[in-house]
């Protein structure tokens, strides 16, 4: 989502009668309210600050919600639109879990878009912090699924 | 069929374990070939029974040059192979229709099952294996030894069916329209598709691990995935299940 996007959407917030608006986009979650000491915008991740000087109304941007990925550790994204799956079958055990170490080229799931099973293998070898998203969960492209600390 | 680069066994674990299990070695357009499984898989490993020699086994082993992205086509490969098979099925005078995504039915029973599988690094392709079982020559008895409604074409079509030139014919099939499919997605194949698929506008429920949904269903998104139109939820888009008529 682009800075101009999240001013529009400021902007929207601020002159209407609503006081708040959640919005999710790529991955990236951003809230926005209208409180007493003026708007408020906040974002999941990844980590960004709005420049006060561009906006009209007076901007205070929190502290994220969520620790970013930025902060120590790198994530893998979905490649696909599909059905994410942390075990090759219901009855299998899990590829992985929190806490893992993982090594390069290890597979770490299984996205499945219309029975093409894909397995999604590490490009980097370290430990996996943790599993963004539940098993049979839908997922978008680029969405985050791992969040892995590099060795 | 010298067209093909077909490497042939008389037993394997499985066509598809083998292709995954040598993806970085074999060639893009290789075919995997084998008399017998002894653990023919499909979705979530579920046994493919396999000891009729006279069907076909088979992984076709693809690595095509493409970008990975929301629209990427590699998910419609299977349903590209479903209607080639369908296609091939009217040539021996039978009218085979598709479960979604890929199932190929003949008056409700399973004649052919599609299972593909790819493997992705750091958003890069290293290859797709696309599995084929298709039932040519079984006896009554061996289908119903399978746990689901099946059926086989000798048994349709009351003749023995040649498995090599079924084959000749599968492979010409599937590689003429195939760089066109990686093209252009599912658009390329959507009129055809639609037609084979008689539960469009039906009471479906589709089985997704741990829960259902059911409702009605209502066609397809541009890239395939089923949109299936529920009371509680309103329209909703699945990318896998396993429907239930």
């Amino acid at each position: 989502m682009d800075l101009n996007v999240i001013k529009k959407l400021v902007k929207l917030v601020e002159n209407s009668e609503i006081d708040e608006l959640e919005v999710q986009d790529e991955g990236l979650q951003i809230r926005i309210s209208k409180g007493k000491s003026g708007m408020m915008v906040s974002a999941s991740q990844p980590m960004f600050q709005i420049p006060q000087s561009a906006q009209p109304a007076p901007i205070a941007v929190s502290e994220p919600v969520l620790v970013p990925a930025s902060a120590g550790g790198s994530e893998i994204l979905s490649p696909m639109v599909g059905t994410f799956y942390q075990a090759p079958a219901p009855d299998a055990n899990a590829f992985v879990k929190e806490g893992d170490s993982i090594q390069v080229g290890q597979v770490l799931c299984i996205i499945e878009a219309m029975k093409l099973m894909n397995e999604i293998e590490s490009e980097v070898s370290g430990k996996i912090l943790k599993i963004l998203v539940e098993n049979g969960q839908a997922v978008e492209f680029n969405q985050p699924l791992f969040l892995i600390e590099k060795a | 069929m010298t067209d093909f680069n077909i490497l042939h066994f008389d037993q394997l674990d499985s066509t598809n374990t083998y292709a995954m299990a040598h993806l970085d070695t074999l060639q893009d357009r290789q075919i995997i070939l084998s008399e017998s499984q002894t653990a023919g898989y499909g979705r979530f490993k579920r046994i493919w029974n396999s000891d009729a020699p006279e069907n076909i086994f088979m992984s076709i082993v693809l690595k095509p040059k493409l970008e990975l992205n929301e629209n990427c086509p590699i998910a419609n490969l299977t349903q590209y192979m479903s209607l080639v098979l369908c296609d091939i099925f009217e040539q021996y005078d039978v009218h085979a229709t598709i479960k979604w995504p890929n199932d190929v039915l003949m008056n409700d029973a399973k004649i052919a099952g599609l299972l593909s599988e790819a493997s992705i690094c750091d958003n890069h392709l290293k290859g797709i294996v696309l599995g084929a079982g298709v039932n040519l020559n079984m006896s009554a008895d061996q289908i119903q030894r399978i746990d689901q409604p099946a059926t086989a074409l000798n048994l349709v079509t009351g003749i023995q069916i040649d498995k090599d030139d079924f084959l000749e014919n599968l492979l010409e099939f599937f590689f003429e329209d195939y760089e066109s499919l990686l093209k252009i997605g599912f658009p390329a194949i959507r009129e055809r598709y639609i037609q084979r698929i008689p539960f469009l506008g039906k009471r479906i429920t589709v089985n997704m691990q741990d829960r259902t949904k059911t409702g009605i269903a209502g066609g397809f998104t541009e890239i395939g995935c089923l949109i299936l139109k529920t009371e509680s939820e309103g329209e909703v888009i699945i990318t896998a299940g396993d429907v239930i008529l």
